[in-house]
């Protein structure tokens, strides 16, 4: 069987050398992957690389070639295959640009696709209607297909199907989200999380997991999505996709409940995992990044806010970052204000709102090591308080927790700042030290835990040539191609 | 059986006797009888428990009992911060929340916002800021439309919440003859509370020495000698001319100040990993 399909794809090939291939034809390739993978019992390997290839021609896709695509690759006894073509078929009369192809749409050469009656096929059939109805904007349409879809994978219970089901899970959160209320979704994702969890699907489940977080903090229930994350197990082996996004959902969710160093630590490990051709994820990080680093008091680095392709959708971030690093509330306040509507967009707005303390506690660090001596007046001055009582209350807090090193001459009103003390007197350096140390030593450790091979029942699969080359094959692509597409919908 | 559902059903007698209860919550709460409203407003629970359907949403008579149920919980948010019960308080907020979101969600909008919600808001905020619940707060503060938010009563809590963070502790203790409800009052005293302490801890750190008369009235105190009460509590000594002093004295870096324990556990950790790689 093997031998079969190495045979025809050189030759598939070898006449596409010439012109790129046709998005057919790379449904095709994909449809006998997904056919392989069923065949070698649910091997992850083809799935994902079919995946993969589905995005790159995902551009391609007309109402044509996806329904001649599917006419071919589903038996004629099933039904999806009719409900399938007429939803592409629609558009074909619709659009008007391409309505003059409409009437050869069938005589698409698709012979070469063989008929295959694996119900995967079918899950993989939905996956690309429902790619193709979404890059369309077709709302309602593509609504029903993936509520038909979703039916259809709860009809059966086979860990062959476990990969495409759990793409298609992600694609049915994505209609709801663009189309329609996310919050109509919320039910049946947790269904199929318990139908997931409960057939030890994997890849089933974190999708899910994620998908749920993403429902959640969409509406902001920052609580109710501490709750289902503190309940759930995720299982052992996990996509990096996934990580990176649970990564970057429980940093949002540590910042707003004021875990500023777990927040930040985790949304760091979202962008440092994420691929660089993942924008708007990269983008989304960075900003919570931003804040949540203020609100720790750290400044982030010019060069971070000011990288070329997210230059300007960072302009309102860098502002901020300017005032809190001045201390100068006036900017930080005029910043707050320009910006608002952006920063409520990026559901920031809370989160910004807390950075005015530490706006003012830096503008006060400043002022205590510039002046050895100044008056609170001078004090409620320059840091837009309103009146001298606000100072005092304000330095008095800032000197107990730390900020300043400073006494207040209550009767004089007179703020004396102490005697800078010499830095690398005290423990400072060494924290700093041990700081970086702990993370060269977890990243070594990171890396020697991602040497590892995959469980032994992964490479049992392969001790046949076609398959070993397909493996390496498989392990030079992945890191490049890690699935930029779906990483564009954050 | 049958006839069991049939009582559930709604009807517009259950909802004229769930007014009457209601109504009767509410004169009891007028004449500040607050145990007598707690038991009117059980009755109204066992009545709306029984009687209310919330199951057949199609009822016309589905948005009455919505708007009955929520402004039970509203009254029962009242009556527990008036009788300072804050386990019941907690209780009540919560179902006030649940018939909020049940409101919004109800078909066609019918049901209008209660007048009431920024002050159940509020007051749910202050107590998570006076519980010292901060994550909570903020939590609850996402959640909050923007709407509710700008009402004076919940904006009033979010001063009061700004004000802590930046330490203008003056301005909480202004505020509090301006407060927005009668109803603020307990939380808000419980508030004062904590931030005399804060008070305290921060003039312990920041100042030398203050005079008697400047440190009662920062501490609002309305007499010295409830000052010198406090004092003492806290070991503060004041001298003979009435001028509170604090820990003075610096002690000298000794070799206590080496932090031996945290060290110790560092270079073992080093130890551990470099033999990992090694």
């Amino acid at each position: 069987m093997d031998v079969d399909a190495t045979s025809t794809t050189p030759e598939t090939t070898a006449r596409e050398t010439n012109t790129p291939p046709s998005a057919l034809a790379v449904l095709a390739r994909c449809a006998k992957d997904v056919e392989k993978s069923v065949e070698a019992k649910g091997e992850a390997r083809f799935v994902n690389r079919a995946l993969r290839e589905t995005a790159t021609v995902r551009r391609e896709f007309t109402g044509e070639n996806v329904r001649a695509f599917v006419r071919a690759v589903l038996p004629e006894e099933s039904a999806a295959r009719e409900a399938l073509s007429a939803r592409c078929g629609a558009t074909g009369a619709k659009t008007t640009s391409k309505g003059t192809d409409t009437s050869d749409g069938d005589a698409i050469d698709a012979s070469e696709i063989a008929p295959c009656a694996f119900p995967e096929m079918e899950v993989y059939a939905y996956l690309v209607v429902l790619m193709y109805l979404i890059d369309q904007k077709r709302g309602t349409d593509a609504l029903e297909c993936a509520r038909e879809a979703v039916d259809r994978i709860r009809q059966f219970n086979r860990r062959t199907m476990d990969v495409l089901a759990a793409r298609v899970y992600f694609y049915y959160s994505l209609t709801h989200e663009r189309f329609g209320a996310l919050e109509d979704a919320r039910t049946t994702l947790l269904a199929l999380y318990r139908n997931a969890a409960l057939r030890l699907d994997e890849i089933g489940q974190e999708t899910l997991v994620n998908l749920l977080l993403r429902n959640y903090l969409h509406y902001k229930l920052y609580d109710q999505a501490e709750k289902l994350r503190s309940r759930v197990t995720l299982p052992q082996s996990r996509s990096i996709q996934q990580q990176c996004r649970y990564a970057y959902y429980l940093g949002r969710i540590r910042a707003v409940q004021l875990e500023y160093s777990e927040a930040k630590e985790y949304l760091t490990q979202a962008y440092q995992k994420a691929p660089t051709s993942a924008k708007g994820f990269r983008l989304e990080c960075l900003k919570w990044i931003t804040i949540v680093r203020m609100l720790l008091g750290e400044i982030p680095q010019r060069k971070e806010l000011t990288q070329p392709e997210m230059c300007a959708a960072l302009t309102p971030y860098f502002e901020l970052v300017q005032a809190v690093r001045l201390g100068d509330l006036t900017a930080f306040q005029s910043a707050t204000e320009t910006h608002g509507k952006t920063f409520h967009e990026d559901k920031l707005n809370h989160l910004i709102t807390r950075l005015r303390a530490n706006v003012i506690r830096t503008g006060l660090t400043r002022i205590n090591t510039a002046y050895s001596k100044i008056s609170l007046a001078d004090v409620a001055e320059k840091l837009g308080l309103t009146s001298v009582e606000d100072a005092e209350s304000v330095v008095a807090k800032a000197i107990r927790d730390g900020n300043v090193d400073a006494v207040i001459d209550h009767a004089a009103k007179v703020m004396y700042s102490k005697e800078t003390t010499d830095v690398y007197s005290t423990t400072e350096p060494q924290d700093a030290f041990h700081v970086r140390i702990a993370f060269c030593m977890d990243t070594h450790n990171e890396a020697v835990k991602a040497m590892r091979y995959p469980p032994k029942d992964a490479k049992k699969k392969t001790p046949d040539a076609p398959g070993a080359r397909d493996v390496e094959n498989d392990a030079s692509g992945l890191d490049a191609l890690m699935d930029d597409d779906d990483f564009d919908f954050f | 059986m049958s006839r069991g559902r049939q009582a559930a059903s709604s009807s517009s007698e259950g909802v004229k006797i769930g007014k009457d209860l209601l109504s009767q919550v509410v004169s009891a709460i007028e004449s500040r009888d607050m145990s007598a409203a707690l038991e009117r407003l059980d009755d109204f629970k066992v009545h709306a428990a029984m009687y209310f359907n919330a199951i057949d949403v199609s009822s016309e008579f589905r948005a009455d009992e919505l708007r009955l149920s929520r402004e039970a919980a509203e009254r029962g948010v009242m009556i527990s911060a008036a009788t300072k019960d804050e386990a019941s308080f907690e209780r009540h907020a919560a179902q006030a929340k649940a018939a909020y979101e049940a409101c919004e969600r109800f078909p066609d909008g019918m049901i209008e916002r209660s007048a009431n919600e920024p002050l159940i808001i509020g007051l749910n905020l202050l107590r998570l800021l006076v519980q010292n619940r901060i994550a909570e707060f903020h939590t609850e503060l996402e959640i909050t439309n923007a709407e509710t938010l700008a009402d004076g009563r919940v904006q009033a809590v979010l001063e009061l919440e700004r004000f802590l963070m930046e330490g203008a502790y003056n301005k909480i203790a202004a505020n509090r003859g301006a407060l927005p409800d009668p109803s603020y009052e307990h939380f808000m005293s419980m508030l004062m509370d904590t931030v005399r302490d804060e008070i305290a801890s921060c003039a312990q750190s920041a100042y030398a020495r203050l005079s008697r008369d400047d440190a009662t009235r920062l501490l609002g105190f309305s007499s010295a000698s409830e000052f010198e009460v406090y004092a003492r509590s806290r070991e503060w000594t004041i001298d003979g001319n009435g001028t509170v002093i604090f820990n003075e004295e610096i002690a000298p870096a000794s070799a206590k100040d080496i932090p031996s324990a945290s060290l110790i556990s560092q270079t073992l950790l080093y130890a551990k990993e470099l033999e990992r790689i090694v």
